[in-house]
């Protein structure tokens, strides 16, 4: 990801987990949606909400706080971030939209040490905004490494 | 366009023409030569040619020019169609369409030409020398750069340009070809699997319309509704319309991905050819219903069984001339390959006058190899199916078209992943048809609509045999190792399906809810559900990404109420169920 290094500016799409801000890089956001009805799909995992139908088309939804184990704020907003995963659209779905902000690359931190509840592999970088101190996740990654699918032994909590 | 496209661009078109090109020459052979298709086919190598070189590929294009001499001095009287001219002509085409398949894949693939080019160059050089000097030296292909530059230029009218602007060969525009201009014509390795449909005008017309209608309903039904006055008959009567286009456009947009069966066919047709050429057999050929059209993911995924059927034939099917004149039949043998519609459906029939299947050959082969055991009575027609296990023959000695037994049961798994049919029927020394039944479209469904634990789920209707409401089925045992019932005076299991889909247990008891039965070769069982709320045709949609491979679940759609349904398939988890017993 060299084209987020360097001194110019990136946009960046900022939302909210929980108490935790988070940024993910405009370009790769191909829409943001209220809350659409979610329908649970057979034989997935339970962060995998399920699917939900955007204008026609079947996109599965993630639970970001589920997922990576985040308590959700009480004034969650419920909204959707669709992304275009590579090979098809999914959503995750995050407790708030903050803002577009850019960020001066030069102001990110890219090896951070910090304590946070994404796993750090997943984290491209820390970067200031403001008074927020926000972190940059590679959702895409994410996205790709997600396995949805219940193992033979698991079951449905 | 990248250049990436571009190839794509002219391998599609030179599939088609190689298939032009395959079609005269079959032409040729059923109704003698004629200057009208000697004309067509020196326009398709010429085409071919220019096309190829335009996309550098300069070894074809090297290949192709002199193949086009060959016809160049056909069609000019210069030489005489013979025998093997002719079979050359049959081996250039299919050398370059194994090239161009291989081309999809890698675009800097090759193909060894160098024995049927000296063929082609013999036949040349047999005929007036004077004139061999005159063509430019053989393989050379010299294209002006502007020309080049032009074409690449206005690609989106390739075929005109191909036949207008490149006529390399006849103008012999002799400029050096700079390295540049080549160079920017080098493609990336890699091919993109971007495949094209061809569509008729009047399909593609007939959707802008629709789609045209529908925005002026749209337009009428805004306006109603910033003016309030919706409660109008006007406005009303837009709102039905538009229903009524929606479902138009749907059903002509479903017949895009629809194409005739001519092109199959027609490899069908040139597979007896040969296979009866190599054999020495007098075959003809009888073709129906070629534009009959079926969904082009059902006729990729069906076209090498059928080849494969009809390879079979002629090896197995057709006797050998002695045979055939021993048992009064007619020195040439006759298949027939028909193709019937009906709504949902369609047939392809490939029938022979052959040898007919030899029961009694098939059983003994099979207890032989195990297939059977040699206690069991079999009716005929479990007989008959017996030639599509796997590794099967019957074949005294295995020829280079068939006889190792890996066809058959390829055959019969292409037709079943397609939710086909096939049925055999034969009689000895009078012929064998085949009939494979085919949905002819993947698109919509019959599907029941079932609710399990608080989720609506379709099931496809051909996966279901039967439906029974649970009230007044005699229950035989309930055991936390599984639950039976009594149907039709046999003990059937009967798994929750909610359980299997791990969506937890049914909200009914097995007393209430209802029970949908279904039959694969391992047995039956029945997966017990809530409810069945209704059956309807659904739309199939493809899951995209990491919904892809999720067990039992083939696809979704979406519901009557805009939310979005999984469509279940009960034979894999059947089969799964099946497995662990």
């Amino acid at each position: 990801m060299n084209e987020l290094e360097g001194a110019k500016k990136e946009s960046f799409l900022l939302f909210r987990l929980g108490t935790e801000n988070y940024a993910v890089h405009l370009l790769a956001v191909r829409e943001v949606t209220e809350f659409l009805p979610i329908k649970r799909v057979p034989n997935t995992v339970k962060s995998f909400l399920g699917v939900c139908n955007l204008r026609g088309q079947i996109i599965g939804v993630l639970d970001l706080c589920d997922r990576f184990e985040i308590q959700k704020s009480e004034s969650s907003q419920s909204v959707l971030i669709v992304f275009d995963a590579g090979v098809g659209c999914m959503a995750v779905l995050v407790d708030e939209i903050s803002s577009v902000t850019e960020i001066q690359m030069s102001d990110v931190e890219f090896q951070p040490n910090i304590v946070c509840s994404m796993p750090s592999n997943f984290i491209h970088g820390i970067a200031r905004t403001g008074d927020k101190l926000v972190t940059i996740i590679k959702l895409q990654e994410i996205l790709s490494h997600e396995e949805i699918v219940l193992t033979r032994n698991e079951v449905v909590a | 366009m990248k250049n990436q496209d571009f190839l794509i661009v002219f391998l599609d078109e030179a599939t088609e023409t190689l298939l032009h090109w395959e079609q005269i020459l079959m032409t040729f052979e059923k109704e003698g030569q004629s200057q009208e298709n000697l004309n067509t086919l020196f326009r398709c190598a010429h085409n071919l040619k220019g096309s190829s070189a335009s996309v550098d590929l300069k070894e074809m294009a090297k290949f192709i020019h002199r193949a086009e001499d060959v016809i160049t001095r056909l069609r000019d009287g210069k030489i005489v169609l013979s025998p093997s001219i002719f079979s050359a002509l049959f081996s250039v085409q299919s050398t370059l369409m194994s090239w161009v398949e291989k081309l999809r894949a890698d675009s800097d693939a090759q193909e060894d030409v160098a024995d049927l080019s000296a063929k082609l160059q013999d036949f040349l050089s047999n005929s007036n020398s004077l004139e061999t000097q005159q063509s430019p030296e053989n393989g050379e292909i010299i294209f002006d750069t502007e020309v080049l530059e032009r074409f690449k230029a206005e690609q989106s009218d390739i075929r005109c340009q191909n036949s207008k602007e490149l006529k390399i060969d006849d103008v012999k525009i002799k400029v050096d070809v700079q390295g540049e201009a080549l160079k920017s014509t080098t493609l990336t390795p890699k091919l993109s699997p971007d495949e094209t449909i061809r569509v008729s005008l009047r399909r593609l017309d007939a959707i802008i319309r629709y789609v045209g209608e529908l925005s002026v309903h749209h337009s009428i039904v805004h306006l109603a509704l910033e003016n309030g006055t919706l409660e109008t008959e006007f406005a009303r009567n837009s709102i039905n319309l538009t229903s009524k286009v929606i479902a138009d456009l749907q059903s002509e947009a479903m017949t895009l991905r629809m194409q005739p069966l001519e092109g199959v066919f027609q490899r069908m047709e040139r597979v007896v050819r040969d296979v009866s050429i190599a054999q020495s057999k007098d075959v003809r050929v009888v073709v129906r219903g070629s534009d009959v059209e079926l969904d082009k993911t059902v006729i990729d995924k069906i076209k090498d069984a059928l080849v494969h059927l009809l390879r079979n034939a002629v090896d197995h099917g057709i006797e050998s001339a002695e045979v055939r004149e021993r048992l009064n039949k007619s020195a040439a043998a006759t298949i027939t390959i028909e193709a019937t519609s009906t709504a949902a459906s369609v047939t392809i029939r490939i029938s022979d006058d052959g040898a007919g299947l030899n029961e009694e050959k098939i059983l003994k082969k099979a207890i032989e190899t195990g297939v059977v055991s040699p206690d069991v009575e079999l009716t005929r027609g479990q007989i008959h199916q017996l030639i599509f296990s796997p590794g099967f023959s019957t074949a005294d000695k295995i020829t280079d078209i068939s006889g190792r037994g890996v066809g058959l049961d390829v055959v019969n798994r292409a037709v079943r992943e397609l939710n086909g049919k096939i049925e055999i029927r034969t009689e000895l020394n009078a012929g064998t048809s085949f009939e494979i039944s085919l949905p002819s479209s993947l698109s919509i469904l019959e599907a029941v609509i079932v609710s399990v634990a608080d989720n609506i789920l379709a099931v496809p209707l051909q996966d279901i045999e039967e439906v029974l409401d649970l009230q007044k089925i005699e229950i035989l045992s309930t055991s936390q190792f599984g639950r039976t019932i009594d149907l039709h005076g046999q003990a059937l299991a009967v798994e929750s399906l909610g359980k299997h889909l791990r969506m937890g247990e049914p909200a009914a008891d097995l007393k209430e809810g209802m029970a949908l039965v279904t039959r694969m070769t391992g047995g039956a069982m029945a997966f017990h559900v809530d409810d069945i709320l209704g059956q309807q045709s659904i739309v199939v949609r493809k899951l995209e990404g990491k919904l892809e491979n999720i067990p039992g679940i083939s696809g979704g759609t979406i519901l009557a109420s805009g939310e979005p349904g999984m469509i279940v398939s009960l034979a894999p988890l059947a089969k799964l169920f099946f497995e662990r017993n």
